[in-house]
């Protein structure tokens, strides 16, 4: 580094740890002596510094935003998440609070009205689903897309949601279940529970342990998958591929041919045919060996009459808000199903401190909540009413439920301050958390969540919300298709016979 | 004397707040890098500038008057917690300039951000996200998500690249 320049590479580096909050004395000197003598410096860590603020403001938006000001300031004829948080946050809105109760009651409804402006109202990020597929192409380094998941992430930065695009550098790890990722070169990756994978191109993903198993088109030949100890490259095949404790590694050739190249101490390779199984061992005499068969081929064949359930939530989460109101997601029927249960969000799944409704609509696309038509309702006492499955408590219907081709919605209603319902908010905290099972297809998720906005005066002056028994929630929310714990169903696959459907 | 009939009402002060949040969050950021404080200074701005609104001249630039009450925030804040700051007084001055000069750049950069965090794979925009909620830091991150601190700043960094050329390339490279 020379006097009037400095390395910027340099300057990241002190920049990186000083946010982070780890750093050495001589470190931060250094850092205020760059910043002192160079204003290019200057601007690099301006910029950079309210990157990180930006990010600070939009994390405290998108866990709840300025509808959490107070109870009586819910914003009116504002289509967006209901938000009466059991959160107790110390932020901002709580300051802003202090200084709207100061002000008079005339200045409050003001306030109000004022509020409908969505540049002040919208907790979250702008956009609609489209605007964000087509910024999503802008930014495109998308290979693959999540097909399917019937598991559980471990977390936030390590999950994925059904139907997004899958990332080069993306890392996914699965702790329970198993899970399908369609690349866009025609390859089907499944992962197992217990697996955690690394994109690192179109043509190769990097498994750190668990087990995943490719199905390979010959368009793709040569599609890898990188472990610590070798590299198995297809060559026209299905294959799997296992990453024990103590990195051993499994392969197992299902059809056709991979090549198992070594990169540990040896450098060989070999060949694996259709129904052959070989272990890669850095400790044993013959770094690769033949081993029995162990059936690490994951099954995705569902047998007819298979049960699946619509929507869960993780055992023990616990739900985020006490809304009253109904609470809906939307699914369209794409070939004849049986309802068998309905099932409700029992938030940590310690049984219900309320009762909850849940109700499957007939939704009427074209004329609106006042044509949608209930056609089923159970009602969940208190207590442990019952089947509990991961997060959700089923009850059976007396006879199953037939629906054709249409759209559907399921709608639970009754949550409260005792047995909050499990909001997302706009920052999807809990996404990681929550799983939809499509049953091959038979139905398929739409919309963005709904809820009733019935808006009443109470006596106080103050508005609320206050559920309408016989209605059908008609406000949409923002975001995403499973945006609540709330509601959810068994179901299979119908029979031929053509039942009606009450 | 201040002329009432031109004092900012409560609904538009609350309004102009939430939208120069982020500038707020920015400065305090940029002047104390260190600080773990950040919601506790801009929540005391807020207080600041509200017992102040008298102060402010409605037509003029909200934002730059935020931005002059957390300036003089951050300085009460050193003398107040008189250790681990790591920038003398003249740098953080000279900081607190260069970002009123800079003001319509970073409002552009803000924008752009926030569509470059919509586009990020849920799982980066909860990380990050994540990150940076009230009290978070990496190793409270790193904990929740059951990876080691180093990958949590490896992923991070990755994300940060990431949006940096995502916001130039919504800026036109300009910047």
């Amino acid at each position: 580094m020379t006097v009037g320049e400095f390395s910027n590479k340099r300057l990241d580096y002190l920049i990186d740890v000083v946010s982070h909050e780890h750093f050495t004395e001589a470190e931060a000197d250094e850092l205020t002596a760059l910043l002192s003598n160079h204003p290019a410096a200057r601007q690099v860590y301006i910029r950079r510094m309210n990157l990180l603020g930006d990010l600070t403001a939009l994390s405290r938006r998108s866990m709840g935003g300025p509808e959490l000001v107070s109870p009586q300031l819910v914003v009116r004829g504002k289509p967006t998440a209901p938000s009466t948080d059991i959160r107790r946050q110390r932020w901002l809105p709580y300051a802003l609070a202090a200084i709207l109760i100061a002000v008079s009651t005339a200045y409050m409804g003001t306030l109000l009205t004022q509020n409908r402006d969505p540049a002040i109202v919208d907790s979250g990020l702008p956009g609609t689903s489209s605007q964000l597929a087509e910024k999503a192409t802008q930014l495109d380094s998308g290979v693959a897309t999540l097909k399917s998941c019937s598991g559980w992430w471990s977390g936030a930065g390590m999950s994925a949601e059904i139907g997004e695009t899958i990332s080069v550098g993306q890392w996914l790890h699965l702790e329970k279940g198993q899970a399908e990722l369609q690349f866009r070169n025609g390859v089907l990756l499944t992962i197992g529970g217990g697996s955690e994978v690394e994109i690192e191109s179109s043509e190769t993903v990097r498994l750190y342990r668990g087990t995943v198993s490719a199905v390979v088109p010959e368009n793709a030949i040569g599609f890898t998958v990188a472990t610590a100890l070798a590299d198995i490259v297809d060559l026209g095949t299905e294959f799997s591929v296992s990453v024990q404790d103590k990195q051993l590694v499994d392969v197992e050739v299902h059809s056709g041919l991979a090549r198992v190249e070594g990169n540990g101490r040896a450098n060989e390779t070999r060949l694996v045919e259709a129904g052959e199984a070989i272990r890669v061992d850095p400790m044993a005499q013959d770094y690769f060996s033949s081993t029995p068969r162990a059936a690490l081929k994951h099954s995705t064949a569902k047998e007819n009459g298979s049960l699946f359930i619509a929507y869960q939530t993780r055992q023990g989460t616990v739900g985020t808000q006490s809304y009253q109101g109904k609470l809906g997601h939307d699914f369209d029927v794409t070939r004849a199903i049986e309802i068998t249960r309905l099932g409700v969000f029992d938030s940590g799944s310690d049984g219900l401190n309320r009762e909850i409704t849940c109700e499957l609509w007939r939704r009427d696309t074209a004329g609106g909540a006042d044509r949608a038509e209930r056609l089923v309702r159970l009602t969940f006492a208190e207590g442990d009413p019952g089947e509990l499955i991961e997060s959700n408590r089923f009850l059976p219907l007396d006879v199953p439920l037939r629906l054709e081709p249409g759209a559907y919605s399921i709608v639970a209603a009754g949550y409260g301050i005792r047995e909050p319902n499990g909001n997302d908010h706009d920052g999807g905290w809990q996404r990681h958390l929550k799983a939809r099972t499509d049953g091959d297809g038979l139905i398929s998720f739409v919309g963005s969540s709904r809820f009733e906005l019935d808006e009443q005066a109470q006596p106080d002056g103050s508005y609320g919300w206050e559920s309408n028994a016989d209605a059908f929630p008609g406000f949409l929310d923002q975001r995403f298709v499973d945006r609540y714990s709330a509601g959810t169903f068994e179901f299979r696959a119908a029979g031929r016979s053509v039942e009606p459907n009450k | 004397m201040v002329d009432d009939s031109k004092q900012l009402e409560p609904y538009e002060f609350v309004r102009l707040v939430l939208a120069t949040q982020r500038r707020l969050y920015g400065l305090v950021r940029t002047l104390l890098p260190n600080c773990s404080d950040v919601d506790d200074i801009v929540q005391d701005v807020v207080t600041l500038m509200w017992q102040k609104i008298s102060e402010f001249e409605p037509g003029t630039n909200f934002s730059a008057w935020a931005c002059r009450i957390a300036h003089l925030k951050v300085l009460e804040f050193r003398r107040r917690e008189n250790q681990g700051h790591i920038f003398d007084l003249d740098l953080i001055n000279s900081l607190a300039q260069d970002m009123s000069t800079a003001a319509a750049e970073l409002e552009a950069r803000s924008t752009a951000l926030e569509e470059c965090v919509e586009a990020l794979p849920v799982s980066e925009r909860e990380l990050v996200l994540m990150r940076f909620r009230e009290a978070s830091s990496v190793k409270a991150t790193a904990l929740h998500i059951g990876r080691s601190e180093v990958t949590v700043r490896t992923m991070l960094r990755s994300v940060f690249t990431k949006l940096e050329a995502c916001i130039q390339a919504r800026l036109g490279g300009a910047l």
